[in-house]
């Protein structure tokens, strides 16, 4: 699987900002130490090669009873 | 009436279910003797919220008098319990422990809190949590609980008031909720017994929601015959509530004492129990005992292996973050300064992007099919509840600092599996540790049953501590 490309941090800042967050100057600095454990995390995500349909739960979990 | 006060106060359900049946036990004095404890020990245990003594006393007499004239309605009535400040209920404030719904009085109770009045019991009041129900960081609103254990350590996140109050002796039964072992955590930090039954079970409409493909409302008491009757009280379809499901609803107490000669457990050791991954030898040493224990009850044990397992929190932290951040987008935009240090996990919530949240819910798919061919070798999965003891109060580390790390809980969050965690011994320093048993999808009453089969045959439930 080819490897996913990530966003940098300052497009994640854009995102914050794109979604109508403002923060100070201080508490911005603060939630940028979320990055790196942020970024590894949708590294593992995309480490594994998964297509297909999202079915979160065992079909059969949720089939109305007989 | 023969018992003391905190004689009382650590009853089970089921003891003083019969007692107060047969008219030998008053469910005035039960609900007295606990607030009184309550009085006696939650000025440093912190466990409640917000208590409604009058309204408490009230539902205890009108308990009593309808007891008196003939209309018992079953094991909860009369019995005292508390709920997390995320149950919306009727004329009771219900803050979720944020400023941000600091004044908040809902109109309506929400399911569980119907049908546990519908069932008899006394709510005593509103126990504390984790804000919005996200790790135990200090809140925006009240303190956050101690374990009556040590009360120098966490009770665990988020569902740490329902714990409190129940290993303090200040309630008999409660429910918390579990969207990341949320009610679990708590369960074996402070030494109870806590249920995430299958999702869908048990209703969640009018719970402040966290992320809606994994919330799951549970009991939480000091015995699993305890959590049966709590189970049984509010098990069902809620057609309010658009995840519920109409699977019927068995007896769960019926088969509680059947045994489990026979039964295939499952211990996937390679993740659960590696000595070098990270947990806490002594906590993993309990759980393995605990294990040995079932099997000299007759079950036959067996190594499983999950393989995506190590990696389960990536989708399920995804997950949570994405659909809790659509929950409280605006209120970031608005109002972010009268959260406390939780608003910046919820805030990752706008970095995600679609096919983020879309490969999360597909390695979802795949550990959910994991776990599933595991349950087509063996009835249940047995694992330790956590990798280690309760933290020292105040020490939860930076607040993404769970992005990533070990976890035994989560993965039957992304799977929707019932599971639950049974107190399985102390540490050197006397902490208490559980063991987790998960069952197929609706299988409460089999996980139920090994569950109990554990407990009549140990007695770290029985030991309470000294406040």
């Amino acid at each position: 699987m080819a490897e996913h490309p990530l966003p940098s941090h300052d497009e994640l800042d854009a995102r914050l900002k794109g979604a109508g967050i403002q923060l100070s100057n201080e508490e911005l600095e603060f939630f940028r130490g979320a990055y790196p454990e942020f970024l590894d995390q949708l590294k593992l995500l995309y480490s594994y090669d998964v297509t297909g349909e999202a079915y979160p739960f065992d079909v059969a979990l949720f089939q109305e009873p007989q | 009436m023969s018992q003391t006060r905190d004689e009382l106060c650590w009853m089970t359900i089921s003891e003083a279910a019969p007692l107060i049946k047969r008219r030998e036990l008053s469910p005035v004095e039960l609900t007295q003797a606990h607030l009184d404890r309550a009085d006696a020990v939650d000025d440093r245990v912190k466990a409640f919220v917000t208590r409604i003594d009058d309204k408490a006393m009230a539902a205890a007499r009108a308990a009593e008098s309808e007891i008196a004239s003939g209309h018992y309605r079953g094991p909860l009535h009369g019995i005292p319990v508390s709920l997390k400040d995320f149950y919306d209920t009727a004329g009771v404030r219900t803050t979720a422990m944020s400023k941000i719904f600091a004044d908040r009085v809902p109109d309506e109770d929400c399911t569980v809190a119907a049908s546990l009045k519908g069932a008899g019991t006394v709510l005593l009041g509103k126990v504390s949590m984790s804000e919005f129900g996200l790790r135990g960081h200090p809140t925006s609103l009240f303190s956050i609980p101690n374990n009556p254990w040590n009360l120098n350590r966490s009770c665990g996140q988020s569902s740490s008031g329902s714990a409190a109050s129940l290993a303090a002796g200040v309630s008999m039964g409660s429910f918390g909720s579990d969207s990341g072992g949320s009610l679990r955590n708590p369960a074996h930090s402070v030494g109870i017994v806590g249920l995430k039954p299958t999702f869908g079970r048990v209703s969640r409409y009018g719970v402040i929601p966290c992320s809606h493909s994994m919330d799951t409302t549970g009991p939480m008491a000091r015995s699993v015959a305890d959590i049966a009757a709590l189970l049984q009280a509010t098990a069902g379809h809620d057609p309010h509530d658009p995840y519920s499901s109409k699977e019927p609803v068995p007896d769960y107490s019926a088969n509680l004492n059947d045994g489990i000669k026979g039964l295939r457990i499952g211990v996937p050791r390679d993740y659960f129990f590696n000595k070098d991954g990270g947990a806490d030898p002594e906590t993993l040493d309990l759980a393995e005992q605990a294990i040995d224990v079932l099997e000299g009850l007759g079950a036959q044990v067996k190594e499983v292996t999950i393989p995506s397992v190590a990696d389960v929190r990536a989708s399920q932290g995804v997950i949570m973050i994405s659909e809790a951040f659509a929950y409280h987008r605006q209120f970031l935009r608005d109002r972010h300064d009268e959260y406390g240090p939780v608003k910046f996990r919820f805030m990752l919530g706008a970095l995600y992007t679609a096919e983020d949240y879309l490969q999360a819910q597909l390695l979802r798919s795949r550990i959910c099919r994991e776990v599933a061919e595991v349950f087509e070798q063996v009835d249940i999965i047995a694992t330790p509840s956590m990798p280690r003891p309760a933290s020292v109060q105040g020490d939860m580390g930076h607040p993404f600092s769970s992005l990533g790390g070990l976890n035994f809980l989560v993965v039957f969050n992304a799977t929707g599996h019932p599971a639950i965690s049974v107190p399985c011994g102390f540490t050197g320093e006397g902490m208490p540790v559980g063991l987790q048993l998960a069952a197929r999808p609706f299988q409460e009453a089999a996980l139920l049953t090994a569950a109990n089969a554990y407990q009549q045959s140990t007695d770290w439930h029985t030991k309470h501590p000294v406040l």
